[in-house]
């Protein structure tokens, strides 16, 4: 009998929520469709995994007794969300914030939290709050960690281990304390069993290939708070250890896009000197090699150096040839 | 993706959900639970199968089966589904939490003190899981809270609003818009707005306006004249092949893309190179030449353009006058006389 996990473990909730007095094992494996046929050792095995998955879920099932007389059930109260007595108002905040995930996996749970409410009666004024936040379609654009996103919350939640590979640097073994996002990037940081069990981050963009979850629970003790909140501020990009000294156009102040002291430095003509922190110099050669001749580093000289290595490498570099238009997607 | 662990939720909160409805479409469930329409339709029909063990021939769900394949309507009759949902999971709650938190960065305020008393009424129903919630941190990425104000207030009294707007590419300039509304996407603040110099819609990045002024003038009504958005206008976009080394792959990580695939040996003879593990060729729309040559000036090396030739023309050519302006400065005439300008900074 070909049931489904999913169809299996649907007809044991409702089994056990209608339940009045506890169901043993056996009353179960008798009434339940999906059990039908199991040997022994199957069937227990079955159980057990369908007891696990649903009390993940929070379903709250309930043992009584020992040994043949050990029964399950459900009670009702339990299992029902409390009413939450949300004003119109409240009701649109939180479908606007179920509808601020755009990754499949975050957007699904929290939509289903949404139905839920308004399932008990929680109807959103959508005009109350249209105007300053519109429910949006759902769209999908920036590739990647779609679904590692949502295993990697849960092995959060549930403080599992988890083992990825990451980007060219080899398989990596994480206690995952929390996951924080900033500039459109997700990142889960924790200690790096593989580094000591030094605390760590890792861009979810260059986890490649699946996360794998720990099987047990609990497998780390609680994350320490104040380091957690430490490392998100950092992945914040409050982080700008390093300063230079640039000389920017008047008028194009604003396409460093980063904060500027102004400065009574002399500088070139037809520029004005400014002091500008930025955080990874990586990043900053980059974003100043993007803006040309707009800015110019005064300071560090190395700063300056690395920003002419940059783009010497790339007028060096050789240009492609023409190969009769073979680079289209390769499908 | 129809893993149990998260089919199991949603079908036992689907079923209570359809309970209350008397007709419904594949559409609009596949909206609601943000799933794929097709399935919707599979959660459905395995709702029509799921016997209540026990009572024989009862079945959690009964729909009008024709009407469900013929036209994607939903017609729930006789059902057996619990009649209140579950308390939340630990996933519900989480990203409830964690959204109401991003929006009451963002909100005024007026709408602030909504979000949350909203947030402390999910968290008390949440229990234990409310805690795991601030395991999870969006930094959200808006405007100060002047700008913000000013956009809410121009959209409430649906005026026009004059933005002092800096774009990708870091150019100052000024807008007049009809503001439509805002949203957060991942953690990016936008306004949606009809941009009336443009004719077009457009959408601003909410961190990048520096100034809103609230205008005079009434908003007009753009429903019947909405351009393609952006995501629409990009996919249609000239497309451009550019081969990209390992660590310029943050493209791929930053920027909607037509497609990619990991290079191989013709490519990376195409472009003269040894070819090395990560390599990629990847192709992505590019709007505006100015931004194409924004990127590969970022890249530097570790980007090439494969196709079309030349379109690196721009990027090259700026490289190179930023260079002279270096190569003369280092001999004094820009660096104010050799003396160490800065020098401790």
């Amino acid at each position: 009998m070909a049931t489904s996990n999913a169809e299996r473990r649907v007809s044991l909730t409702m089994l056990l929520l209608s339940a009045a007095q506890p169901l043993t094992k056996a009353r179960i494996r008798s009434l339940v469709d999906g059990y039908a046929g199991l040997g022994d050792a199957a069937f227990n095995q079955a159980f057990e995994r369908d007891k696990r998955a649903l009390r993940e879920m929070s379903l709250p099932i309930e043992t009584t007794g020992t040994g043949e007389d050990e029964g399950y059930r459900i009670r009702p109260g339990d299992f029902q969300l409390e009413p939450v007595d949300l004003t119109p108002q409240e009701a649109a905040a939180v479908a606007l914030a179920a509808r601020s995930w755009r990754q499949a996996g975050m957007a699904a749970s929290s939509q289903r939290a949404l139905m839920k409410l308004r399932t008990i009666g929680a109807e959103p004024d959508t005009e109350a709050l249209a105007s300053l936040f519109a429910p949006t379609e759902v769209a999908d654009t920036r590739p990647g960690a779609t679904r590692e996103l949502a295993v990697l919350r849960d092995a959060v939640a549930s403080r599992r281990r988890v083992t990825f590979d990451y980007a060219d640097r080899g398989t990596r073994r994480v206690e995952p304390w929390g996951l924080a996002m900033a500039n459109g990037q997700w990142y889960l940081f924790g200690a790096d069993l593989d580094r000591g069990g030094q605390p760590r981050r890792f861009k979810l963009a260059r986890i490649q290939g699946k996360v794998v979850e720990g099987t047990s629970r609990a497998a780390f003790p609680e994350p320490d708070r104040a380091q957690s909140e430490r490392i998100s501020a950092e992945i914040a990009g409050q982080r700008a250890d390093d300063e230079a000294l640039v000389a920017i156009r008047p008028g194009r102040e604003a396409a460093l896009h980063r904060h500027l002291t102004p400065t009574e430095e002399p500088a070139p003509e037809g520029y004005r000197a400014w002091r500008v922190a930025y955080g990874y110099r990586r990043t900053f050669v980059g974003d100043l090699a993007a803006l040309g001749t707009d800015v110019i580093v005064l300071a560090p000289h190395d700063l300056r150096t690395s920003l002419v290595e940059h783009l010497t490498a790339m007028l060096e570099a050789p240009v492609a040839r023409s190969t009769g238009g073979r680079h289209g997607d390769g499908s | 993706m129809a893993t149990a662990a998260e089919q199991v939720p949603r079908l036992l909160a689907l079923s209570t959900w359809l309970h209350g409805q008397d007709e419904t479409t594949v559409d609009e469930v596949a909206r609601e639970f943000a799933i794929t329409p097709a399935q919707a339709t599979a959660d459905i029909r395995l709702l029509t199968m799921c016997e209540i063990p026990g009572q024989l021939g009862f079945y959690l769900l009964d729909v009008d089966l024709e009407a469900l394949d013929s036209e994607g309507v939903v017609r729930p009759g006789i059902d057996n589904a619990p009649t209140r949902p579950a308390r939340f999971s630990a996933d519900e709650a989480v990203t409830l939490l964690v959204g109401l938190r991003t929006l009451a960065e963002t909100a005024t305020d007026d709408t602030a003190a909504i979000v949350e008393s909203a947030r402390a009424k999910i968290a008390a129903v949440a229990g234990e899981h409310t805690p795991i919630a601030d395991r999870i941190q969006v930094t959200v990425s808006s405007a100060t809270p002047e700008v913000r104000e000013s956009i809410g207030r121009a959209i409430q009294q649906h005026r026009s609003l004059a933005l002092a707007y800096v774009d990708g590419q870091g150019r100052r300039t000024t807008r007049t818009i009809d503001p439509l509304f805002t949203r957060i996407i991942d953690g990016q603040h936008y306004l949606e707005a009809w941009d009336l110099d443009r004719a077009d819609r457009r959408s601003f990045r909410m961190d990048r306006i520096q100034r809103a002024e609230v205008l005079a003038r009434a908003a007009a009504d753009h429903a019947g004249q909405m351009g393609a958005d952006w995501t629409r206008r990009l996919a249609e976009a000239e497309q451009t092949t550019l081969w990209v080394r390992a660590a310029a792959a943050w493209i791929v990580e930053y920027y909607p893309t037509g497609s990619v695939r990991p290079a191989d040996a013709s490519d990376a003879a195409a472009v003269g190179r040894e070819l090395r593990d990560g390599d990629l060729v990847v192709t992505l729309g590019v709007l505006d030449p100015a931004w194409l040559s924004g990127l590969l000036l970022r890249c530097g090396a570790d980007a090439v353009v494969l196709d079309p030739l030349g379109a690196d023309a721009g990027a090259r050519e700026r490289a190179a006058s930023t260079l002279e302006v270096y190569r003369r400065g280092t001999s004094g005439e820009l660096f104010l006389q050799g003396r160490p300008v800065g020098s401790g900074a």
